[in-house]
């Protein structure tokens, strides 16, 4: 039962990482994966020479940790107050409509977003109304990456709050009846029932999302960014692209891809071991 | 004497002997050959048209089935991708060692697919194929466009396709309603440009009673820059290479000419002469203030009136642009251009196809019956037949529908002004432009644009007097890996110095950036190619 | 698990001041968060029904300006358009298939313990791995080639066959059904496979559902695979048709940048983004009551 699947696991994720080689080789099209010579590390000596490879690793974990930790309080704060609604229409409503942006591709969004974020778009009309000045926010460098942490806690915070929703349907109801006895208003019962309950999963997630820190958003980056903002925005996985499918440099792309798989690999197990040590966790 | 010349041939035909190349004579109307049975050959085609005629795509259309009537061969996509990611797909293509059997690539790509050994060596085909008409339009300024082509051992490794100066040659657009507000004359140099440019901005050329007005055109990628730059002989083009005076090879891009313009440009935007959020608009983006009436200066092409200025004048009472030659800066002689080698690109066969000289006969036929037009060729004859067909006109139109296009540097504004003259109907080879020249059916813009286009854009274009960089060659290894990454530090480090962000002496900080992200290694290797 | 989770407030009705204050300002922050969310969306759509003239001044806010039809018109008429939108729908129902039945299969014997199932062990870990280790673009690009999938459907919907999260999600669902129910049937003589059909999969119902709405997403919202794996344009997926139409073209050649000043217009590109979007629009509100059950029970479990 379990054979078909594995068969393709096996074609389409094991067969690849004999491709893998050509990090340690001159890749040479006409000779193969196979047939083209070894160099040892040459390709890692000269990504460690390039300029940038410090500068995109460094924007890889900028740019995905102040994701991570953008993105964390939001949806607590949100399944928190959308537990505190008494109507339940309106709430499976606002729920309808937060989780909506989760589901919109990032190619639909970049199109929305570079619309909204023009010069001249709806934002910088409504800051103009404020008084303050048009920004560049897709091609300053600063305010992409802005624009970048924005989008993205936009896009899941909705979709983040399922979890924390969950975990606080599960709080023994009696201990809410017994605060109300003791006289809690609501704000002490949120700090003192609420959070304490759902501590246990706010830390696991904390931990799971460790294991994230070198996925900045490919998907997000390369269909919003331009080269006046790649000196802050350009990440590990939009450099490979470019160094292998526009600069043709597929060893060096390989080199650099493969220095982020195994360092991600040993972040998510890490974390997996930590969540299982503290929250008995496990994934499978 | 005569003997010695005799001896000579003789010792000529005997060394050639050998080697095939006299086995043959093939006379010229034989290099017109026409494949029976056709022969098949699969391409790599960029697809930009987004409607085709009802019954046509971008496989089966009149362009492909005029390509295998005339010359016999079936041309087949084997990859059809829109033109910006047509790159990544034939670098795709090369990492799987699976390329069509020829495509028509920029340098870059070429020398990928030297290094890669992936295409045959065309000496030998050219040689023996290639007509007069196409040997005189591939071989202008003395093999120059051979250059990118050529290996070290003197074999073409594919053959340039030309294309017409004309696509290359920068031409000053200026708001002739505006000049006229201004009381002011047509600049003569640069520096009166950028002066006009800064009343432009400063004095309210259109009257409403507000500063909504800007100089001079400039977008995110520093399109019209390269023009501008020129004029005080700095050649900023991207893989521009200029000799210095001691004989070596700078970029453009680093040469202290530079400096001077920026410094003037930087003034211009400080002064609000040049839209402050140009550094964030692309140029359809940017191009939206022409259509609106708010630029007042464009460094571009003939064909610009085509494009957002037609909507300008549709949209403004009384706009009007004129072209003005690019006016050299002061001190500098003539304007003289720094241009890309101009070719549509570089054609090549891959290796072990069969019929590798077929590339050849199909550049025979679109030199005679397409870029030097002569009425009596079959292809012509077809392609002006499709040219007037309204089904294709009124959507893709039929140079789209041909796998690709030639061209060459004909002065097409001379042309049509003397045939208007000569009241004549028709001009052979550019037939549907000079319709729409001299139609009086079109609405009043397209009209306007048509004539600027062709009765004074093109006349503001001389051939004669262009310059290539000094390095032609395929791009070096380490241009090959860092190229765009050096040619995205121009654009920023550009940018900031105009934006005023730095100042000018951050260019020193530029050069030495440039140079040592792969600048120098690139001049030492070029050096090396050229020293052998 | 089912109860309704705002029961403790209903307490308060008619409390004090400070709550009732609470009550208006969590309300105004939900309510405005919604139309956050929304907002783009319903701007959109409202540019796609606009007059272009009003759009390229920036007039549309929340409505259309000038309604009209004419950029719908024209995506009626875009062969390219239709054409991608026919493989997108291809793909998502080839793919989706594929995907649930993969899914499934393995998710039952892995919600096995290892003294039911001895090598789950060895299964878990190769699915980890490959879960977690990605062979990179050219490596991928390669095995994709060389099994001949280029510009056909398989492309892409094989190489993603086995979504292997979803298999955790719909594992941990069904390992959390009260064994009983199973030994009951084991008992009664039900098979192996009967039990997996008859009992096991209406249970799973929620679980599949999430893993149905995740891999109709990811097919239909997919691009890149889209881009990289399919020589010619006629291939293309809807995402990546439009993602090569918003991605800036080069605009050197001349006719091209004529083109391109007449079809890149944002109404257009608008009512393209909107119709792109539609099908998630209708197909998401009725999964939506699936998903958070299936979901929060197959991803976390307390």
């Amino acid at each position: 039962m379990i054979l078909p699947g594995i068969v393709f696991v096996f074609i389409f994720k094991y067969m690849p990482l004999g491709g893998i080689t050509i990090a340690f080789k001159e890749f040479l099209p006409g000779k193969g994966i196979w047939g083209s010579p070894w160099v040892g590390f040459e390709n890692f000596e000269y990504m460690m020479l390039l300029p940038d490879t410090k500068q995109v690793m460094w924007n890889t974990l900028f740019i995905a940790a102040a994701k991570i930790i953008v993105n964390f309080p939001i949806p607590i704060i949100v399944s928190i107050l959308l537990n505190e609604v008494r109507s339940a229409k309106f709430k499976r409503t606002v729920q309808t409509i937060i989780y909506l942006p989760y589901f919109i591709s990032w190619v639909i969004l970049a199109g929305i977003i570079q619309d909204l974020f023009a010069m001249d778009g709806i934002i910088n009309n409504l800051l103009n109304l404020f008084g303050i000045e048009s920004i560049y926010f897709l091609g300053n460098k600063y305010a992409f990456i802005g624009v970048l942490i924005g989008t993205d806690v936009w896009k899941n915070f909705g979709y983040n709050t399922v979890v924390y929703l969950a975990a606080i349907t599960g709080i023994d109801e009696s201990l809410y009846e017994a605060a109300k006895i003791d006289g809690a208003n609501r704000f002490q019962q949120i700090m003192n029932i609420t959070l304490p309950g759902i501590a246990p999963i706010v830390t696991l997630m904390l931990i799971l999302n460790m294991g994230n820190v070198l996925n900045a958003g490919f998907e997000q980056i390369f269909n919003l960014y331009n080269p006046l903002v790649y000196s802050t925005a350009d990440i590990i996985d939009t450099f490979v692209y470019r160094i292998s499918l526009v600069e043709a440099n597929y060893s060096l792309g390989t080199a650099v891809g493969l220095l982020k798989s195994v360092v991600s690999f040993i972040l998510i197990i890490t974390s997996y071991k930590i969540a299982n040590k503290y929250s008995d966790y496990t994934v499978f | 004497m005569k003997l010695r010349r005799v001896m000579a041939l003789g010792l000529g035909l005997i060394m050639a002997m050998p080697m095939g190349i006299m086995a043959e004579e093939l006379s010229e109307e034989e290099k017109l050959k026409t494949y029976d049975p056709a022969i098949t050959l699969t391409f790599a085609k960029a697809e930009v048209v987004t409607n085709y005629a009802e019954g046509e795509d971008a496989q089966n259309n009149s362009g492909y089935a005029m390509w295998e009537d005339i010359m016999g061969i079936h041309v087949e996509n084997k990859i059809l991708a829109p033109s910006s990611s047509m790159t990544e797909k034939m670098q795709l293509a090369i990492a799987s060692n699976d390329i069509p059997d020829f495509g028509i690539v920029d340098a870059t790509m070429m020398a990928s697919l030297i290094k890669n050994d992936m295409v045959e060596v065309l000496t030998d085909e050219y040689e023996m194929w290639a007509t007069d008409a196409l040997k005189e339009l591939t071989e202008q300024n003395n093999k120059g466009l051979f250059a990118p082509v050529t290996n070290s051992e003197g074999s073409y490794m594919g053959i340039p396709v030309p294309n017409t100066l004309g696509d290359s040659y920068p031409i000053m657009w200026i708001r002739q309603d505006w000049l006229d507000n201004l009381g002011l004359d047509a600049p003569t140099t640069m520096d009166e440009a950028l002066d006009i440019a800064m009343k432009f901005a400063t004095e309210d050329p259109d009257g409403n009673g507000e500063k909504d007005t800007y100089g001079l055109y400039l977008d995110k990628d520093l399109n019209g820059l390269n023009y501008i730059m020129a004029a005080y002989e700095a050649y900023t083009n991207d893989e521009f290479w200029v000799k210095t005076e001691d004989g070596s090879l700078i970029a453009g891009c680093t040469d202290e000419k530079t400096k001077e313009p920026l410094e003037r440009l930087a003034e211009l935007y400080a002064a609000g002469a040049i839209d402050p959020e140009f550094a964030v608009k692309d140029a359809a983006k940017e191009e939206e203030l022409i259509a609106a009436g708010k630029i007042g200066i464009y460094c571009g092409l003939f064909f610009n009136p085509l494009g957002v200025m037609k909507d300008c004048v549709a949209n403004i009472d009384g706009a009007d642009w004129t072209a003005v030659p690019m006016p050299a800066a002061e001190g500098v002689e003539t304007y003289t251009p720094g241009v890309p080698l101009n070719v549509y690109g570089y054609i090549y066969a891959k290796k072990g196809i069969e019929n590798p000289e077929a590339i050849i006969v199909m550049l025979n036929w679109l030199c005679a019956g397409y870029a030097t037009p002569n009425e009596d060729n079959e292809f012509y004859i077809k392609y002006n037949e499709l040219l007037a067909d309204p089904a294709i006109r009124d959507t893709s139109g039929v140079n789209n529908l041909m796998p690709f296009q030639m061209a060459a540097n004909i002065n097409w504004g001379e042309t049509f002004t003397a045939a208007i003259e000569n009241g004549d109907e028709h001009v052979p080879g550019k037939d549907a432009d000079y319709q729409n020249v001299i139609s009086t059916e079109l609405d009043e813009a397209t009209s306007w644009a048509w004539k600027k286009v062709y009765l004074e854009g093109y006349l503001a274009i001389n051939f004669d007097n262009v310059r290539y960089s000094d390095y032609a060659g395929a791009p070096t290894a380490t241009a090959v890996k860092t190229q765009s990454l050096l040619d995205k530090q121009k654009l920023t480090d550009y940018i900031a110095i105009i934006m005023g962000d730095k100042d000018i002496s951050y260019f020193d900080t530029f050069v030495e950036t440039y140079n040592s992200i792969g600048g120098s290694q690139i001049a030492k290797e070029i050096a090396e190619e050229l020293g052998e | 698990m089912n109860r309704t989770n705002s029961k403790h407030t209903s307490g308060l009705h008619g409390g004090s001041v400070g709550s009732r204050i609470f009550i208006v300002i969590n309300i105004t922050i939900l309510t405005m968060l919604a139309v956050m969310c929304a907002f783009p969306v319903v701007h959109m759509f409202s540019v796609s029904l606009s007059n272009q003239s009003a759009v390229a001044a920036n007039q549309v806010n929340l409505l259309p300006v000038g309604f009209n039809l004419a950029s719908y018109k024209m995506v009626a008429k875009r062969e390219a358009f239709w054409n991608s939108f026919g493989v997108s729908v291809q793909r998502v129902a080839i793919g989706v298939t594929i995907n649930t039945v993969l899914t499934v299969l393995m998710a039952y014997p892995l919600s096995k313990s290892v003294r039911e199932f001895p090598s789950r062990r060895v299964y878990v870990w190769i699915l980890l791995f490959a879960m977690i280790f990605d062979g990179g673009l050219i490596p991928n690009y390669l095995q994709v080639k060389n099994l001949d999938l280029f510009d056909t459907i398989w492309a892409l919907v094989l190489p993603g066959a086995v979504p292997i999260y979803n298999v955790i999600l719909v594992m941990n669902f069904m390992k959390q059904l009260p064994d009983t129910i199973e030994e009951a049937a084991e008992v009664d003589g039900a098979s192996y496979f009967q039990r997996f059909t008859r009992i096991v999969l209406p249970l799973s119902k929620p679980s599949i559902a999430t893993v149905v709405l995740f891999s109709f997403l990811n097919h239909w919202n997919g691009w890149f695979d889209g881009k990289i794996y399919n020589n010619n344009t006629a291939n293309y997926p809807l995402q990546t048709y439009l993602q090569a139409l918003l991605a800036n073209t080069d605009l050197t050649n001349s006719s091209e940048a004529i083109e391109n000043a007449l079809t890149n217009v944002k109404t257009l590109q608008a009512a393209q983004l909107f119709l792109t979007m539609l099908p998630i629009l209708i197909v998401y509100p009725f999964l939506q009551k699936y998903f958070t059950k299936g979901l929060t029970i197959g991803a976390v479990k307390g």
